[in-house]
C-alpha cells in the first residue's frame, strides 16, 4: 500500500508492571478505558496517525509485552525508537524510584538521541497518592526532560503528553534535514510483499516475444 | 532475591539461544502457556552479541563457575521421581585469548593536532605524510587516535558476536521471520559484496547480473561462460540430467569438463559455492543454486546481516513469545530436572519446582546422564577490531569472504567484515569476525588468514601517525566523486593498500553444536544445539521447527501474528466514543442521504 | 480461551472489505456529482478544490479530475499569495498520488503543468524525486520522461546527466528505458559533437552493450540499444544521388531535409524549382522537382544542400550526381573484434537471433559488399531457429538483396551514366523496402518474386515506364498505385480474377501494353469489352 503519511516515529512505552502503560497506550489509540483489553495478548504495538502543522505523523506505539516484569526487555525492543514514553504510577512509590534505573536501561540500549518523557499516571486517584507533582518535575528537570501527570482512566493530558512528544521528535528531526545531515539510514526491514517492480530474481530480463 | 514464578507450564524453555527461542515463540503463538529462562542476565547465550562492556564482563563471568551445587538431597521429591542435575560443560568456551594491539591514552606520544589529520582530500595513499603538516589542513577534522581508553568509553557504540551468521535473502530463517510476521522487530543491511582471494590480491566476485555486466576483469566470452554456468545450476538443480555422470563425483571436477577459464572456476568454487576441493557435485551444485536464489532480492549479494548483530535476532522471538504471553525470566538458575516414568516431569529452578509438559533445553543446560556424544564440530573463533577495511572501497562494505585452505590440515575460514553502520563498531574502524571448524585452538586455526590479511601485531606508537594518515575509511565526498567516475573500480580491488591494523583481538573456541542425546532420554526433553558452523541459521531454524513438530505434531509452525489493527478487542463491539472515525460517520450519513435523493 | 487471539475471519474481513467498496463507491458518486455541478456553474473555489484534491488521493487516475483542477487553476479568481500555495499544495498531491500510483499518466502530467506554471519552481528538488522514484523502480518510463523534462528545465548538461544514466545501467541492464534515455542523451551530446568524438563514444558504448549482451543474450534490451548504435549518427544532410532529365529532377539525401534547404544552381544561379515529397511530407530524403523552364546551354549544375554543394556531371543530356562508394567506416578495427567475439557468442549459445542478427548488422557495417553471402547465410539460419520472424527476417533479405543488386549495376559501369534499367526477377523478394534508388529507374523487372503483398510500395516507382510483376502470385491490384509515367505493364501468371480492378488501374494509367496471360481473369468473357471500352489502343495480351 501506498505510504499515507509523511513521518513514521517509532515510540516506547517503559515502566514498571502495573504502571497502566498498556491503559495509556490504549487511551491514545483507541481512546478507551477498559482493563479487559489489557488481557488482550498479541498485540505488540498499536498505530494512530496524527497532523501537526500539515505533516501526517504515523505513530507507531511500543508495548513492553509484560517482559518488563522481571526486568527482561530485550535489547531489540530498544532499536530504532525515536521517542520512549517513561511511565511511573503516581500512587506507587516504588515505580518512581525505578524510572532511573529505567533510564540507566534506555542509555545502555536506545539511540543516544532518543527523545524521552516523564509521565505520572493514576493522577485521578488522589487519595492514593504518594508521589507528589512536584517530585515528579523535579526528577524530569534532572533528567532535562518533559514531564505531565496523566490518567488514562479519565482521559487526562494523554493526548497532549503524545503530541508534545510527536512535535518534539519532529522538531529534532527536521532540524537535522535542514543542516543536512540526514539522521543515519537504518537497515532494511524484511517485507512479506517483495518489491514487485525490481527484478525479482536472478534471471530478470527484458524480452519480447 | 528471587522472582517467584507460577509453578504450572505447557513449555518451559531454558536458554534464550536462537532455537530455544524460536520454540518459545512457536510454542506460545498456538496458545501454550511457556516459561523461558536463561541463567545468564543477558539474551542468546552462545548466540549473544554484547557491547565492549558487556563482552569484558562476559569474559569475567567465565571465570566464575555457575554450575549448580545443588544436591538430590536438597530436593523435595515424590515417590519414582528422579532428579538430574543439570551441567553448562556443554556450553564450556575455551582459550580465551584477549588482545590489546594498542596502549592508554597516558602511554600516547603528545601529538599535534596538524599532524593526525585525516587526508580528506582523497590523497590517501598513505606515502604523503610531509604534505599533511601543510597550514591549509588546519580547519579540518581532528582525528583522534585509538586507545585503549577511547574504545573502553565508546563502548556502547560495539556490537560484538559471539556468533556471527549471515542470513540467505531466500533461506529459511527470512522466510520464517517474514511469514510469521517476527521481520517487524528486526532490521538488516545487505552484504554489500563478496570478495575472493585471486592472484595475490582481494577482488570482489561478480554475482549480480549486474555486476556481471559491469565487471572489467573477465572477457565478455568468460561472462557468457560464467552466467551459463550459474544459470544451468539454478535453473536444473542437482537432479538434472546435466550432472548425471557425476553423482559420485566432486563439484571440482564436474567443472573441469566444462571448458571454464581459471578465473571463471575460481568465482564459482571459491566465491559462490564456497566449496573446497572435496565437496561434491551435489553439494556444489545446490550451493551454488541456494547463493543465486537468494540475489536481487534485497541487495547486490545474496546474504542480508542483522543490524546491532546476530544477537538480536533470538531476541526478535522472545519478543514474539512474550507478546502472546510467554513469561520471561532471566538471570535464572536452572538446577536440574524431575523425571518421573522417564518423562520429564518438572524443573528445579532455585526453590520452586515448575511443573511443566515440554522441557526444552539449550545445550548449556544438560544433565549429564541424557548425552551420548559430546559432538565434533567444535568452532575456532577470532574477533578483530581494525582501523580499516581489508578491501578498501569508495564506500563503506559489509563484506564476506571465504577463504579456502592452504595446506591439507587447514580448514576454510569465513571471514565477515562489519562496518559503523551496521552498529558494529564506531565510526573509523571495523569489526572482523573469522570463524572455521575448531582443529587445535582458535588462534592456531585462524593463524594463516590472520597473518593473511591483518596486522596483528602491537602497534608501535610512532608509527601510529603514518597509519592515521592513510587512514581513508571516513570516505570524502571528493573522494566518492574521483571513483564514481572511474567505472573500472567495480570488480577490482583498488590500489595496493595497508594491512588493517588490529587494534584488539578476540580469540576464543565455541563448544560442539552436534551434541547428541542417548535413546534414554525422556521423549518431552528437548535439544537446542549452540552456534553451527555454517554461514547462516538454517540449521537452528529447521532444528527448532523439529523440535516443535514433535511437541505439537498438527499444530501451524508460527503461523502469520496478525498485525494490530487485525485483532478484535475484547468489548470492541460496544466502543466508547470514537474520535477518529468521526468525520467519516458524517459522511456516511451525508451518503445516505445523498442516495435517497438520487 | 486463554492465549488466543481473536483475530478478524476471512467472512469477516469480506464483509468488511464489502462495506468498505460500498462507501467508497457512493462517496465517489457524491464528490462526482458536487465536482460536475461546480464545473457547470464555474464555481471555482475551495471546497472544489478540496473534494477534487480528497477524490484523486484515492482515484489518482480519473483525469477529468486533473482537468477540473487545472480549469481552476486558470480561472480561478484568488489572490496571488493564494494562487501560489496552492500550487505547492499541488506539488505535495500530486507526489503523494505518485506514491500510490507511480505510473499514472495524468499525475506525472499534472505535475509539469503545475512546474510549468510556478513562478519559481526547485528544479533541484525535482530532480531527486527522479532519483528517488528511479531507485524504487528504474523501470518506470513515466519517470524517466519527467526526469528528461526536468534535466531540460534545470539546465543539466546532457553530459552530467550521462554520468547518471550510466549509474542506471550498471545498476540494472534489463532496462528498455534507460537504455532508451542513454540513446536520447547521446542524440544530444552528438548534436554538438565532431564526428571524431561521436565515433570514439560510440566505440564506448558498443563495448558496453556488448558486456550486457554477453551477459544475458536472451536480454533484448541491450540488443535494441545496439542496434540503435550501429545505425549511422550523421549529423550533416548530404546528397547521395541526383538526376536532372528535361524538366524533371530527383533527388535523395541520407536524412530527411526540407526544401528549404534545397537548392538548384544552374550557371551558378538559383534555378526555380517546385518541389513535391512522395506523401506530401515538409521533409523527406526524396524530392521530385519540376522545372519552370527547360535547361538550356548549361554550364555546370550544382545542388546546395545545407551549405554544401554538389556538382552534377551531364552525360546523354541527363545531369546526374551519385555517391559511389558505400561509406568508410571509422571503427572498423573494433567491429571486426565484435564480429569475432559474436561468432564465439554463437557458438556458444546456438540459438540466440540476437548474435545472428548483430553479427548481419556488423558484416553490414564494415563491408556490405564483402560480407554479403555470409549475410545472406545468417538471415537464412534466422528464418530457421526464429521463425515466428521468419518474414521479417525474408524482408531484410529483400532489402539487402536489392541494395546490392543495385550497387552491382551502378559499381561496374565506367560511364557514369545511371543505368535506367534494373533486372530483379526471380530473387524471392518478399518487399521492395523502399529504396529510395527506385524512383529513378524507367524499366523494373520484378518478375518471378512474392511482391504480392507489397504492391503499395511500387509507389516508390516514380519514373517507371515498364514494369513487370510477371508470376508474383498477385491477387488484386486494390493498392496498385498510380505511376504516372507507366506504359508497359506484365502482369502475366498473376492470380487476377477481378475486372473491377483492372478496369480501375486502367482509368488511372495511360498504357499501352498490358499483359495478363495465365490469370484467371483471362477466363471472363467481359474482360476485352471492358477494357477496349476504356483503353481501345491498348494493345492487350491475354492468350
Amino acid at each position: 500500500m501506498a505510504k499515507t503519511y509523511d513521518y513514521l516515529f517509532k515510540l516506547l512505552l517503559i515502566g514498571d508492571s502495573g504502571v497502566g502503560k498498556t491503559c495509556v497506550l490504549f487511551r491514545f489509540s483507541e481512546d478507551a478505558f477498559n482493563t479487559t483489553f489489557i488481557s488482550t495478548i498479541g498485540i505488540d504495538f498499536k498505530i494512530r496517525t496524527i497532523e501537526l502543522d500539515g505533516k501526517k505523523i504515523k505513530l507507531q506505539i511500543w508495548d513492553t509485552a509484560g517482559q518488563e516484569r522481571f526486568r527482561t526487555i530485550t535489547t531489540a525492543y530498544y532499536r530504532g525508537a525515536m521517542g520512549i514514553m517513561l511511565v511511573y504510577d503516581v500512587t506507587n512509590e516504588k515505580s518512581f524510584e525505578n524510572i532511573k534505573n529505567w533510564i540507566r536501561n534506555i542509555e545502555e540500549n536506545a539511540s543516544a538521541d532518543v527523545e524521552k518523557m516523564l509521565l505520572g499516571n493514576k493522577c485521578e486517584l488522589t487519595e492514593k497518592r504518594q508521589v507528589s507533582k512536584e517530585r515528579g518535575e523535579q526528577l524530569a528537570v534532572e533528567y532535562g526532560i518533559k514531564f505531565m501527570e496523566t490518567s488514562a482512566k479519565s482521559s487526562i493530558n494523554v493526548e497532549e503528553a503524545f503530541y508534545t512528544l510527536a512535535r518534539d521528535i519532529k522538531a529534532k528531526m527536521e532540524k537535522k534535514l535542514e543542516a543536512s545531515n540526514p539522521p543515519k539510514g537504518g537497515g532494511h526491514q524484511l517485507k512479506p510483499s517483495e518489491p514487485q517492480r525490481k527484478p525479482p530474481s536472478w534471471l530478470a530480463r527484458c524480452t519480447i516475444l | 532475591m528471587e522472582d517467584y514464578l507460577p509453578n504450572e507450564y505447557d513449555v518451559v524453555v531454558v536458554g534464550t539461544g536462537m532455537t530455544e527461542s524460536i520454540v518459545a515463540a512457536a510454542a506460545s503463538r498456538i496458545g501454550k502457556k511457556v516459561l523461558h529462562l536463561d541463567s545468564d542476565e543477558y539474551y542468546g547465550g552462545l548466540w549473544a552479541t554484547f557491547n565492549f562492556d558487556g563482552l569484558q564482563k562476559w569474559i569475567e563471568d567465565l571465570k566464575v563457575s555457575k554450575t549448580s551445587t545443588k544436591d538430590v538431597s536438597e530436593v523435595d521429591l515424590e515417590s519414582e521421581e528422579t532428579f538430574l542435575k543439570t551441567s553448562n560443560e556443554y556450553s564450556t568456551v575455551e582459550n580465551i585469548e584477549e588482545t590489546w594491539y594498542i596502549s592508554n591514552d597516558a602511554d600516547l606520544p603528545v601529538v599535534s593536532s596538524k599532524d593526525t589529520q585525516t587526508d580528506s582530500t582523497g590523497d590517501g595513499s598513505g606515502s604523503g605524510d610531509e604534505k599533511s603538516d601543510d597550514d591549509k589542513v588546519e580547519k579540518k577534522e581532528n582525528v583522534k587516535q585509538w586507545s585503549i581508553d577511547r574504545i573502553r568509553k565508546e563502548y556502547r557504540k560495539f556490537n560484538i558476536d559471539l556468533a556471527p551468521k549471515l542470513l540467505f535473502a531466500r533461506g529459511e530463517l527470512v522466510e520464517l521471520l517474514i511469514s510469521s510476521n517476527i521481520a517487524r522487530y528486526a532490521e538488516f543491511r545487505a552484504v554489500s559484496r563478496v570478495a575472493t582471494f585471486m592472484d595475490g590480491k582481494l577482488t570482489q566476485v561478480p554475482c549480480s547480473r549486474a555486476d556481471v555486466f559491469a565487471n572489467k576483469t573477465v572477457s565478455v566470452v568468460e561472462k557468457r561462460m560464467l552466467m551459463q554456468l550459474l544459470t544451468s545450476c539454478m535453473e536444473q538443480g542437482a537432479d538434472s540430467p546435466e550432472f548425471d555422470g557425476f553423482r559420485d563425483k566432486t563439484f571440482l571436477e564436474y567443472l573441469n569438463t566444462k571448458n571454464l577459464t581459471p578465473i571463471v572456476q575460481h568465482y564459482v568454487v571459491q566465491a559462490i559455492a564456497m566449496a573446497t576441493e572435496k565437496t561434491s557435485c551435489r553439494d556444489g551444485v545446490n550451493r551454488t543454486k541456494h547463493f543465486l536464489n537468494s540475489l536481487g532480492r534485497y541487495g547486490n549479494t545474496p546474504f542480508l546481516w542483522p543490524m546491532y548483530g546476530s544477537g538480536e535476532l533470538p531476541q526478535c522471538f522472545c519478543r514474539l513469545c512474550a507478546v502472546f504471553g510467554g513469561v520471561y525470566c532471566l538471570k535464572r538458575q536452572l538446577d536440574g530436572v524431575v523425571i518421573h516414568k522417564n518423562k520429564c516431569k518438572a524443573i528445579i529452578s532455585g526453590k520452586q519446582k515448575i511443573s511443566l509438559e515440554h522441557l526444552v533445553l539449550g545445550q548449556g543446560h544438560l544433565p549429564p546422564e541424557v548425552v551420548t556424544s559430546e559432538g565434533e564440530q567444535r568452532i575456532s573463533r577470532g574477533i578483530f577490531i581494525t582501523d580499516r577495511s581489508i578491501m578498501q572501497g569508495e564506500k563503506e562494505n559489509l563484506t564476506l569472504l571465504y577463504y579456502p585452505p592452504e595446506q591439507p590440515d587447514q580448514e576454510p575460514v569465513t571471514l565477515i567484515e562489519l562496518g559503523p553502520s551496521t552498529n558494529a563498531c564506531p565510526q573509523g574502524l571495523f569489526m572482523v569476525h573469522m570463524t572455521c571448524k575448531r582443529t587445535t585452538n582458535a588462534k592456531e586455526d585462524l593463524a594463516y588468514v590472520v597473518n593473511k590479511f591483518l596486522k596483528a601485531e602491537p602497534l608501535d606508537p610512532l608509527a601510529i601517525r603514518s597509519s592515521i594518515h592513510s587512514h581513508t575509511q571516513t570516505v570524502s565526498p571528493d573522494k566518492r566523486h574521483i571513483q564514481e567516475g572511474d567505472q573500472d573500480n567495480r570488480g577490482e580491488s583498488t590500489e595496493e593498500s595497508p594491512k588493517p591494523q588490529v587494534l584488539w583481538s578476540l580469540y576464543l573456541n565455541l563448544p560442539a553444536s552436534d551434541i547428541k542425546l542417548n535413546e534414554s532420554t525422556p521423549s518431552n526433553l528437548h535439544l537446542c544445539s549452540g552456534p553451527d558452523l555454517e554461514l547462516d541459521f538454517d540449521f537452528a531454524v529447521n532444528q527448532a521447527k523439529s523440535i516443535f513438530e514433535s511437541m505439537y505434531p498438527d499444530k501451524d509452525f508460527l503461523p502469520r501474528a496478525p498485525d494490530p489493527e487485525e485483532i478484535v478487542l475484547e468489548g470492541e463491539e460496544a466502543p466508547g466514543p470514537k474520535f477518529e472515525g468521526d468525520t467519516e460517520a458524517e459522511e456516511k450519513q451525508d451518503v445516505e442521504k445523498a442516495e435517497k435523493e438520487d | 480461551m486463554h492465549g488466543r487471539v481473536k483475530v478478524r475471519t476471512t467472512a469477516e474481513q469480506e464483509a468488511l472489505k464489502k462495506k468498505e467498496r460500498a462507501e467508497k463507491l457512493s462517496r465517489y458518486r457524491i464528490g462526482m456529482s458536487i465536482v460536475f455541478k461546480k464545473r457547470k456553474d464555474k464555481v471555482y473555489d475551495d471546497e472544489l478544490m478540496m473534494v477534487t484534491e480528497r477524490m484523486v488521493l484515492q482515484n489518482p487516475d480519473i483525469y477529468t479530475l486533473w482537468n477540473i483542477r487545472r480549469e481552476a487553476f486558470i480561472n480561478n479568481d484568488w489572490d496571488e499569495k493564494l494562487l501560489e500555495e496552492f500550487y505547492q499544495n499541488e506539488l505535495r498531491l500530486t507526489e503523494n498520488c505518485l506514491k500510490q500510483n507511480p505510473k499514472s499518466y495524468w499525475v506525472w502530467y499534472q505535475r509539469i503543468w503545475i512546474t510549468n506554471h510556478l513562478a519559481e519552481c526547485n528544479w533541484k528538488k525535482e530532480l531527486m524525486l527522479c532519483t528517488k522514484c528511479l531507485n524504487l523502480d528504474d523501470r518506470n518510463f513515466h519517470c524517466w520522461n519527467y526526469r528528461e523534462f526536468v534535466v531540460q528545465k534545470a539546465g543539466i548538461s546532457p553530459e552530467e546527466e550521462f554520468e547518471f544514466a550510466t549509474s542506471k545501467i550498471l545498476n540494472n541492464f534489463s532496462n528498455y528505458s534507460s537504455w532508451h534515455y542513454r540513446s536520447l542523451l547521446l542524440s544530444k551530446m552528438f548534436h554538438n559533437s565532431d564526428q571524431n568524438d561521436i565515433d570514439e563514444k560510440k566505440k564506448q558504448e558498443l563495448d558496453l552493450v556488448m558486456n550486457a549482451t554477453f551477459t544475458d543474450p536472451n536480454d533484448s534490451s541491450a540488443w535494441f540499444y545496439q542496434r540503435w548504435l550501429l545505425n549511422t549518427h550523421e549529423c550533416l544532410a548530404t546528397l547521395s544521388q541526383a538526376l536532372i532529365k528535361s524538366d524533371n529532377v530527383i533527388l535523395f539525401a541520407n536524412k530527411n531535409i526540407s526544401t528549404e534547404s534545397i537548392y538548384l544552381k544552374v550557371n551558378n544561379k538559383n534555378e526555380n524549382v517546385q518541389w513535391k515529397s512522395l506523401q506530401q511530407t515538409k521533409i523527406s530524403k526524396l524530392w521530385f522537382g519540376k522545372l519552370k523552364k527547360q535547361l538550356n546551354e548549361i554550364n555546370n549544375v550544382q545542388i546546395e544542400i545545407e551549405g554544401t554543394f554538389y556538382p552534377l556531371v551531364c552525360i546523354n543530356q541527363k545531369w546526374i550526381y551519385k555517391k559511389r562508394k558505400y561509406k568508410f567506416c571509422s571503427n572498423k578495427d573494433q567491429l571486426l573484434e565484435q564480429l569475432s567475439s559474436y561468432k564465439q557468442l554463437i557458438e556458444m549459445e546456438p540459438n540466440n537471433k540476437w548474435a545472428y542478427l548483430t553479427s548481419i548488422l556488423l558484416m553490414r557495417k564494415i563491408d556490405f559488399i564483402k560480407f554479403y553471402e555470409n549475410i545472406l547465410t545468417n538471415l537464412n539460419v534466422l528464418v530457421n531457429i526464429d521463425s515466428l520472424r521468419s518474414n521479417y527476417y525474408k524482408d531484410l533479405r529483400s532489402k539487402y538483396i536489392i541494395e546490392y543488386k543495385i550497387y552491382e549495376l551502378w559499381n561496374i559501369e565506367e560511364d557514369q551514366e545511371i543505368k535506367t534499367e534494373i533486372d530483379l526477377s526471380g530473387l524471392n523478394l518478399t518487399t521492395l523496402s523502399n529504396n529510395e534508388h527506385f524512383s529513378f529507374f524507367e524499366q523494373i523487372n520484378l518478375s518471378a518474386n512474392y511482391l504480392s503483398d507489397s504492391l503499395h510500395q511500387l509507389f516508390i516507382l516514380q519514373s517507371c515506364t515498364k514494369l513487370s510483376l510477371s508470376s508474383n502470385q498477385v491477387e488484386n491490384l486494390k493498392k496498385f498505385p498510380t505511376l504516372q509515367n507507366l506504359e508497359v505493364l506484365l502482369l502475366r501468371n498473376n492470380k487476377l480474377n477481378n475486372l473491377e480492378e483492372i478496369l480501375q488501374l486502367l482509368t488511372r494509367h495511360k498504357l499501352k501494353l498490358l499483359d495478363l496471360r495465365e490469370n484467371p481473369i483471362c477466363n471472363t468473357k467481359e474482360l476485352q469489352t471492358g477494357i477496349a471500352q476504356i483503353s481501345p489502343d491498348l494493345q492487350l495480351y491475354i492468350e
